[in-house]
């Protein structure tokens, strides 16, 4: 056993808080994909798939979001990172041009694979019926992020013959923004009979499965934000509490503030770990690695959910105040405890993998 | 015993409720939508609170002869939940608690002139209290009122002065003696916000709620502004207080909103044909609720049905409080996980849970945990005059 991470981790965590300190985002609401893309790339964080990497990607992927979060940046990178890569490298035939143009930034790629409640049932509401030369489709996908910037779109819709992938050309699409609670835009699409060419199916080992690796690997990068996100907000609250001072001494020797403070740094404790337990299970594909991944989902959206309102509580007003930072990181956290499922429907997951398994 | 509301109660319930459905019409649920207005202050806002105020539902459980209706605290309490389940900003603050205060303890100036005027719709006040470094430990304010020939030079900073952007008084606390102990020397005041030297500057919060700063600079007021005696003022900002914590957790709008999104969801048809309602870690989400808020609604009926029998307990007030912020805040989680994403978009949107209510809700929750006395201190009230704890020191 070795909790120890691996040995260029401080380094690239350096160079990480160097490029996102010169990004300051005092409001959640301005785009600042572009900018922080071009940063990842010039600092070579952007083509981590080329292969002779020595870091698993994954691993690498787990700080770039760990440390945005630390830092309150907005990103919308999410499927950028994980959802077009994945799909790409599960390709039976060559589709590598489309990968390699996204991630050099020339054609970039958005995914629309979320549908309105999937947090509650499996399938899809999206159906492609099969004509002369492709399918027709007809559905809503939501939760789009970066569409904007995009040029094409990968979707995921329900057969007869099984789930399928296609990329799109965005121009056929019908789309609206929707603003979300830290202001930033998601956007979603709606097909009736949208006519889609075999060419265009992007024909991938087994949809399902990498769908899954999919949600999976979305759910552990939000986890690893929303770990950024809280230990920022945990020295937040004990820098504030321990220079406030009330009844002439500082508010964090009352012993109902500093314990607490003691139990953010609890959650945050057990958040790291779990996390770190799942980006092991995960790059390594170990046989419990949903579970794992599951946990790391539940244990953030918790740890985000309780450090969020233990910060506002310790701070008072200046908490919840736009003239100081903290407001950010709450909203942050409550955006990524929701997205890609929260707590109660991952333990659900994990109920239900633990029972029927047994 | 008889848990339950009577008759009449009922019966008032239903009245106030017709007389809001016209009151609240199209123009004025319009400027409420308008987010420099769900506060209140608007023009439609004003019209409407003098329209109330000339129907007589303000300050029903006032005096007959200030113009109240001496209704009982339990019809009172049902009247605030009515109005707070449609969402207008009523002023309670103003007519429950600061009201009260001017109409016992103020001169007859103040009674007359100023008492009566918020009984017509016509005034609204703001809270004065904090400071930059006096909140939890508010006894150590420093904004200063010294006594001049014909009244009082107020000079100070006070912060999140809720409203007072466009209330039209502050309720406002200053020490008036430096020498004496921290609780001895604060007296109370009413401060037209229109009174040179007074300025106000606007803090945004995460809730999308503005709060403000406010600045007093040789503000005068003359001695009928003074309420109670000089120096008694601590007395005076506790009982408000103790008002202020129950009208700050009424159980009305939680209810409101939760069996609004119950309809959302029983209307909510999922692709395998079960509705949204109907998966059972939904149904196990909305009893957890359920049943913490039939605990809620019944801690803020004691202790209306006790104010009632003139039995009014600080530690009630203070068990309302915490239990009440708290649940709200666990409350919203829970309604938020059950519509997953979707519980995150914001008002004006075609798939907005009851056009964003519930976001917004959640993330204005937090501030009552601190609001209105911080949830600490109310449990070191429970534990010293609830249980008898030794004091903590």
């Amino acid at each position: 056993m070795d909790f120890d991470n691996f040995d260029q981790y401080s380094e690239i965590q350096k160079s990480l808080n160097a490029l996102y300190s010169k990004i300051t985002s005092d409001d959640l609401e301005s785009p600042i994909n572009n900018r922080i893309l071009e940063s990842l790339n010039k600092a070579g964080f952007v083509n981590i798939y080329e292969n002779g990497n020595e870091i698993n990607p994954l691993n690498i992927l787990s700080l770039v979001f760990k440390q945005a979060g630390y830092h309150g940046l907005n990103l919308d990178l999410f499927s950028f990172f994980i959802d077009v890569p994945l799909i790409f490298q599960s390709t039976k035939s060559s589709n590598s041009s489309h990968l390699r143009d996204h991630l050099s930034l020339n054609k970039i790629i958005a995914t629309a694979l979320k549908e309105p409640y999937s947090h509650v049932e499996e399938g899809f509401y999206t159906f492609g019926i099969e004509i002369p030369n492709g399918y027709s489709i007809t559905g809503l996908k939501h939760f789009i992020e970066n569409y904007n910037e995009s040029d094409s779109i990968l979707i995921s819709f329900q057969t007869h013959q099984g789930v399928k992938i296609a990329l799109i050309n965005k121009d056929l699409l019908i789309h609206e923004d929707q603003v979300i609670t830290t202001g930033k835009s998601v956007t979603q699409i709606t097909f009736k009979n949208l006519e889609i060419p075999f060419e265009n199916i992007i024909e991938t080992n087994d949809v399902l499965e990498l769908l899954n690796e999919i949600d999976l690997t979305q759910k552990l990068m939000r986890s690893m934000f929303i770990e950024g996100v809280t230990k920022k907000m945990m020295e937040l609250t004990s820098a504030y509490t321990a220079e406030r001072k009330q009844f002439d001494k500082p508010i964090a020797t009352f012993q109902a503030v500093s314990h607490r403070a003691a139990s953010m740094f609890i959650d945050q404790e057990c958040l790291s770990l779990v996390n770190q337990q799942a980006l092991y299970a995960l790059s390594m594909k170990t046989n419990n690695k949903e579970n794992y991944v599951l946990t790391a989902k539940a244990w953030a959206a918790d740890v985000s959910h309780r450090s969020s309102y233990s910060a506002q509580h310790l701070h008072g007003g200046i908490g919840v105040s736009k003239e100081y930072s903290l407001w950010k990181y709450c909203l942050l956290a409550k955006e990524h405890e929701i997205i890609h499922d929260s707590a109660g429907v991952c333990l659900n997951k994990i109920g239900k993998n633990i029972t029927l398994n047994q | 015993m008889e848990i339950e509301l009577s008759k009449k109660e009922l019966k008032l319930k239903c009245t106030i409720n017709e007389y809001l459905k016209e009151l609240l019409n199209v123009e004025l649920r319009q400027e409420l939508s308008d987010s420099r207005y769900f506060e209140g202050g608007g023009p439609e806002f004003r019209k409407a609170l003098l329209q109330m105020g000339k129907d007589g539902w303000i300050g029903l459980s006032w005096p007959k002869s200030f113009g109240g209706k001496e209704f009982s605290p339990i019809e009172q309490y049902i009247f605030v939940e009515e109005i707070m389940r449609t969402g207008f900003p009523f002023p309670f603050l103003t007519t429950e608690s600061i009201g009260p205060m001017i109409a016992k303890y103020g001169s007859s100036f103040a009674k007359d002139n100023i008492a009566r005027r918020i009984l017509t719709g016509e005034l609204i006040f703001a809270i004065g209290y904090s400071e930059p470094n006096a909140g939890t430990d508010l006894a150590s304010l420093i904004t200063s009122a010294e006594k001049s020939s014909e009244g009082w030079l107020i000079n100070g900073q006070k912060i999140w002065t809720s409203l007072a952007n466009f209330a039209d008084y502050v309720w406002l606390a200053a020490r008036t003696d430096k020498e004496a102990k921290k609780h001895k020397g604060i007296s109370m005041f009413i401060v037209p916000t229109n009174a040179p030297g007074f300025s106000c500057h606007p803090i945004h919060t995460l809730g999308d709620v503005r709060t403000n700063s406010t600045f007093y600079e040789n503000v005068f007021v003359k001695n009928d502004f003074l309420v109670g005696e000089v120096n008694s003022g601590w007395s005076l900002i506790t009982s408000q207080l103790n008002l202020e914590r129950l009208a700050l957790v009424n159980h009305g709008p939680i209810e409101e909103l939760y069996n609004n999104l119950l309809i959302v969801a029983k209307g909510i048809k999922l692709i395998n044909g079960m509705k949204l309602s109907e998966v059972p870690w939904i149904q196990d989400s909305f009893a957890k609720i359920y049943y913490k808020l039939e605990a809620l609604k019944l801690i803020c009926w004691k202790q209306v049905w006790s104010q009632g029998k003139n039995n009014f307990s600080m530690t009630d007030a203070s068990v309302a409080k915490v239990y009440g912020s708290e649940f709200f805040i666990e409350a919203y989680r829970m309604m938020m996980e059950i519509f997953g994403e979707i519980s995150l978009f914001k008002s004006n949107q075609e798939l907005s849970i009851l056009n964003g209510k519930l976001e917004r809700m959640y993330r204005t929750a937090s501030i009552l945990t601190f609001g209105g006395g911080t949830n600490e201190v109310q449990k070191d009230i429970i534990a010293m005059a609830g249980l008898f704890l030794p004091r903590t020191s």
